[in-house]
């Protein structure tokens, strides 16, 4: 299974995701801007908020800037590069892994792969805020970030909708899971300690998605950069097993024809 | 035309739904998972203030848990659902009839919001219960409320509906259903009481249709006050009332564009 | 070298399925005591087959043939029992085997459904790792087979199912899979386009000495292509042999008529038999070897005013129980 014959195959079919947008401009055009729009609501929002309050825990706006350069840039490009992820549970429940799993590409790859562009305006969003917070030597750090919390954003999704394959019926469990990552990253992490926090950075890793990653971007730790790298690749290296083993128990259809 | 039909999609849809109860017990536990973020962000706000523009943070998290489970009863989704039905045609077979395509959408956005209500309801107020505590709540009050959240209910049924008929138009309904669920988010104040806001924001997100879906039912319950109330009911009607206007504008439109450009 | 290209030896697939009861109740039961039930999908199924083999997979709905073409092409993993394709074993080689199989299901589509054909031939390519050169030649060669060209560069979603079903094939040759499964590949299509599609399978079977799994519920598709048929009822393999052997018990057709006046005395015509009669409508059992339907139907023109026909094959249940009790 060469990599050279991956990459080759990575490359193709982007390029076909990217004609298939292109077909339908209108749609890309306006779903780049609604998500970009969306995320300038968010930001005006925390924005009203700050300015009343001044800060949340140690948080300031300048913080929640922070969090909206990193959270989107990451969620957009789960979107764009591995745009199925949400629709693994239904995917297994319904029997559509089926046609992946008679080509000779790696499977989970081959699954996940699809190209959701409204997550062109987060990445471009969170990009051009990344821009006006950040200074040229936070990149590096920026972009190991970024990756890290695709990669737990990515992982969690994965276990969570892999439960389709040891269960029978989880979707709408997983789709909550979802969420609820989702949520939890999206506000301040500075309001946690003790058990929760615990809780909300090695149990369900809302903290890992961005409340460290800010807190890296202001004050940079060692111990704590190689502990979000770290746990990062590990949860999701633990997260393609859990689907792993679940695909040897796929039943294909056969939810489908037992239910009817 | 009459009643019984429109019991009988609402009845169907129940019914398949559920078959799908789960979905709407994860709802309430996604409240429960916001309240439970708020209920941190308020603590570290609050940090020994009693109330903030009125509200203990009792009141905070009660306010927020109405809010949230009057959002997502009131089937936004229903703008997605709506848009499928309109590219579908199945509007071109009531062409002649709009009340009958209205009144069934209706119909259908009303079984889900009891529906849902009850249950995500219940595991959105057990977990403010367990959170907070109680706060208290004269029962005599519940009359009003509930005429508010029916208010409240029928209001965002007119948006959902006139935001679903965009469909006529756009193929991609979805972006809609997204600036349709921010509107609520921020302008209706369900992220935060709207009182928290500077006084020229609230100044214009008083006289829109959303605070009052919203908002008013919500901080009715924490904090009762009858002007509050007359205020919030009005406020409900007239809204409805335009909102009632515009559909039947733009269904026409719709309609029209359909005969001229074909199904 | 006759080494056998596919080998099923005594294959068994069980499924654990939930059994809840309806309602909202159901599903807290099924949550804090769940019940369970086994079903066998497939049970001790054994065949080979040899290379260039055309075989035919009929049965009832259900019966397990989807499950067994799964099992071979490493979907599914067998209960027990073991699987051998092209060598391979289809669970543990599954990437291995797939550059030397094709797939098709009638049901789902493999081409990018906005996009025009080329583009997925050409994804297809670098999937199979096909060197660019002999990837062309091979795609000329399919282009014309299949005769494709005119629609080569038109998006998917504007072609027609028998439009649809060319490239299929073309995207599923284009590697020369030295196995092809066809799972319903004529599905909801109409004669004409049905009778291209067997002329395919037919030459690529010949030509290039693909071994073809057919599976369908059109038994003329069986009926010409297969030699050799397999068929599969509740999970067990009941017949493996010639075609000749059951095509007595495909001479039947079952021609239904519908009225519009309620019709009482039917006509009695040699070799037929009604098997089913309600006022409005009536199903009649021919042999067409006996007597032609369009006899049949003449009879029926005749005395009443017919006002729509259906002529479909009888329930493979029927054929199947005939098959045993002849």
């Amino acid at each position: 299974m060469g990599v050279k014959a991956h990459l080759s195959f990575l490359r193709a079919i982007y390029k076909l995701e990217i004609n298939t947008a292109m077909e339908y401009r209108f749609n890309f055009i306006s779903q780049t801007i609604g998500m970009f729009v969306n995320d300038i609501f968010w930001i005006f929002f925390w924005f009203l908020i700050f300015q009343k309050f001044g800060s949340i825990g140690n948080w300031g706006y300048h913080e929640m800037l922070l969090l909206y350069a990193v959270l989107p840039t990451s969620f957009g490009l789960v979107m764009i590069l591995f745009g199925n992820w949400a629709y693994l549970s239904k995917m297994i429940e319904e029997g559509n892994l089926d046609y992946y799993l008679t080509l000779p590409k790696n499977e989970l790859l081959h699954i996940l792969i699809k190209s959701r562009y409204s997550g062109m305006g987060d990445v471009l969003f969170g990009l051009g805020l990344a821009v006006f917070t950040l200074s040229l030597n936070q990149v590096p750090l920026f972009v190991v970030m970024v990756v890290s919390s695709g990669l737990i954003l990515l992982g969690w999704t994965l276990f969570t909708n892999s439960f389709s394959f040891y269960v029978g019926r989880f979707q709408d469990a997983a789709r909550a899971a979802r969420e609820a990552i989702i949520i939890v990253s999206g506000y301040p992490f500075s309001v946690y300690s003790g058990a929760t926090k615990f809780i909300l950075l090695f149990i369900i890793p809302a903290g890992f998605v961005a409340g460290v990653p800010v807190e890296l971007l202001t004050h940079f730790s060692m111990k704590w950069f190689l502990i979000t790298v770290g746990f990062s690749l590990a949860f999701f290296a633990f997260s393609v097993w859990f689907f792993y083993n679940g695909l040897k128990r796929y039943e294909s259809g056969n939810m489908l024809a037992m239910r009817g | 035309m009459s009643l019984a039909k429109y019991y009988e999609v609402a009845k169907i849809h129940i019914l398949e739904k559920i078959s799908y109860s789960w979905n709407q017990v994860f709802y309430g536990l996604i409240i429960g998972i916001v309240l439970f973020v708020f209920v941190h962000i308020w603590q570290a706000i609050y940090a020994g203030k009693l109330t903030i523009e009125g509200f203990s943070i009792a009141q905070m998290i009660w306010y927020l848990a109405l809010a949230e489970v009057i959002v997502f009863s009131a089937g936004g989704q229903g703008i997605e659902r709506i848009g499928e039905d309109v590219k579908s045609g199945i509007i071109a077979s009531s062409l002649t009839k709009p009340i009958n395509f209205v009144g069934k959408e209706f119909a259908v956005l009303l079984a889900n919001f009891i529906y849902t209500f009850l249950i995500s309801g219940f595991i959105a107020f057990a977990v403010a219960y367990f959170l907070v505590g109680p706060i208290p709540f004269h029962f005599a009050n519940l009359p009003m409320l509930l005429v508010m959240i029916a208010g409240a209910a029928v209001l965002n049924f007119t948006l959902v509906i006139f935001f679903g008929l965009f469909a006529f138009w756009f193929e991609d309904v979805s972006s809609i259903y997204f600036i349709y669920q921010k509107l609520i988010f921020i302008m209706g104040g369900m992220l935060v009481p709207i009182d928290v806001y500077p006084i020229w924001v609230q100044g214009i997100v008083k006289y829109l249709p959303f605070s009052f879906i919203t908002y008013m039912p919500a901080k009715l319950f924490v904090h009762f006050e009858w002007s509050a109330f007359l205020t919030g009911m009005i406020g409900q009607l007239a809204w409805i009332l335009v909102g009632a206007m515009l559909l039947k504008v733009i269904y026409d439109k719709g309609i029209k564009r359909v005969n001229i450009n074909g199904g | 070298m006759n080494k056998p290209v596919i080998e099923v030896n005594h294959v068994s697939k069980r499924f654990r399925t939930l059994v809840k009861e309806p309602g909202f109740k159901g599903s807290l039961k099924s949550l804090f005591s769940p019940k369970y039930k086994e079903v066998s999908a497939v049970e001790d199924v054994s065949f080979q087959l040899k290379e260039g083999e055309l075989i035919g997979f009929i049965g009832p709905n259900g019966a397990g043939k989807s499950t067994t073409i799964k099992m071979l092409t490493g979907i599914l993993f067998p209960s027990s029992g073991k699987l051998n394709v092209l060598g391979y074993n289809p669970q543990t080689e599954r990437i291995k085997l797939a550059y030397k199989i094709g797939v098709i299901f009638g049901q789902r589509q493999q081409l990018w459904h906005h996009l025009p054909p080329i583009d997925t031939f050409n994804l297809f390519s670098k999937i199979y790792e096909l060197e660019e050169e002999a990837y062309q030649k091979r795609l000329n060669e399919l282009i014309l087979l299949f005769e494709i060209r005119p629609y080569l560069y038109t998006p998917v979603r504007k072609l027609s199912l028998g439009e649809r079903m060319r490239c299929e094939f073309v995207a599923s040759l284009l590697h020369r899979p030295k196995v092809l499964f066809l799972d319903e590949p004529t599905i909801g299509m109409d004669i004409l386009a049905k009778k291209s599609v067997r002329e395919f399978i037919r030459k690529l079977n010949q030509h290039e000495k693909t071994t073809v799994i057919l599976t369908s519920h059109d038994l003329d598709d069986i009926e010409e292509l297969c030699p050799r048929v397999v068929i599969i009822n509740k999970g067990k393999l009941i017949y493996d042999g010639t075609m000749s052997r059951i095509k007595n018990q495909l001479k039947y057709k079952v021609l239904e008529l519908y009225f519009d006046k309620k019709v009482q005395t039917l006509p009695k015509i040699q070799h037929t038999k009604i098997i089913n009669q309600t006022p409005f409508n009536v199903k009649v059992e021919i042999d067409k070897t006996k007597v032609p339907i369009r006899k049949v139907l003449d009879v029926y023109l005749k005395k009443f005013k017919v006002v729509d026909i259906v002529i479909e094959d009888p329930p493979i249940e029927e054929i199947i129980e005939r098959f045993y009790s002849k």
